[in-house]
């Protein structure tokens, strides 16, 4: 399983770096949504036999915690 | 407000017009595995593009990494801190009333900036590390990240810009990018005597686990996020320094 999640993974701690540069009060559901639609829509990597994009969707997922730890109240 | 209304009917059908054919091209979009199962049989190496760029011409990855940071270095010798003469600078932002003005952008702008900005930046993380099975690499997802940024601080100007990539982070960044490139290829000089050889494991542990078909990817995805890493902090800062403002202000002395 690991080597299946590694990259996603990868994915989420360099977007959960450049999260913590978004100062913008980002809705999270509203992104959640979106990265789905769009994760699914570019598909998943080749032989990484997912229903949609993990990578897309775990890096958006990183960006979106980052964003939570500096975001203005 | 004539003006502003057609400008906003002619931004609102310019932007359908668009993202319909973005639609329309994910829509149709097809990607068939073809070379890369081929050469996944036969090569070490994931596939032929890693193995050119990356297995077989390191040491010019490393070069064209380095005219990176040459060229980053000379904006900055030209419009950053070593900027040799502002006397006529003072001129223009001298002024009291030359302030960070709003430009006045259409909200559609405003309100699309963001959530394009970081859908770019997801996307760009996806090319820098699907860059050994797919199209794209630290190149490519570097600049899209960079693009985000670009896209933020059109938008909104330096000052309000929801993207804060610091001077200091942007150096951090650059460097821990051409660190990585260079200790791997240091790695692979230890363990094998090659400079930048592709270390397949390391104690019986493949460097980067990836599923079973892909093949022995070895350091090509580290090289590739060193790479995005670098290109990304590279074109970010030329981008800051070609706004230039805050230097232009702290020269003289209104920062």
């Amino acid at each position: 399983m690991i080597e299946y999640l590694f990259l996603p993974f990868t994915g989420m701690i360099l977007g959960f770096i450049l999260g913590r540069r978004i100062t913008a009060k980002l809705n999270i559901w509203f992104y959640l949504l979106v990265g789905v639609v769009v994760g699914y829509l570019l598909g998943p990597l080749p032989y990484y036999n997912f229903p949609l994009s993990y990578s897309f969707l775990f890096s958006l997922l990183g960006l979106l915690l980052g964003n939570l730890t500096v975001r203005e109240k | 407000m004539k003006l502003s209304v057609s400008r906003e009917v002619a931004v609102s059908l310019s932007f359908l017009l668009f993202g319909a054919g973005v639609f329309y091209s994910i829509y149709s979009i097809e990607v068939v595995e073809g070379v890369n199962a081929i050469y996944t049989h036969i090569k070490i190496v994931p596939n032929f593009v890693s193995a050119v760029l990356f297995d077989w011409r390191g040491f010019d990855t490393l070069g064209e990494c380095l005219i990176l940071i040459n060229s980053v270095l000379v904006t900055g010798i030209v419009f950053g801190k070593g900027l040799f003469n502002w006397d006529f600078l003072k001129e223009v932002y001298g002024e009291e009333k030359c302030k960070d003005s709003d430009l006045g952008f259409t909200p559609i702008v405003k309100v699309l900036a963001v959530p394009m900005g970081v859908l770019l930046m997801a996307l760009g993380i996806l090319v820098i590390l699907g860059g050994h099975i797919t199209p794209g690499g630290g190149f490519q997802g570097g600049a899209l990240i960079s693009a985000a940024y670009v896209l933020a601080m059109v938008a909104f100007g330096v000052r309000r810009c929801p993207i804060r990539f610091t001077y200091k982070f942007l150096e951090s960044l650059e460097s821990f990018g051409a660190l990585l490139f260079l200790i791997l290829g240091l790695l692979g000089m230890v363990l094998s005597g090659y400079y930048l050889y592709n270390i397949r494991e390391i104690w019986g542990i493949p460097p980067f686990p990836s599923p079973p078909g892909v093949g022995d990817v070895g350091i090509i995805p580290y090289l590739n996020i060193g790479v995005g890493l670098k290109v990304l902090a590279g074109l970010s800062t030329i981008t800051v320094l070609l706004l230039s403002q805050r230097i232009i202000s702290k020269n003289i002395g209104k920062g």
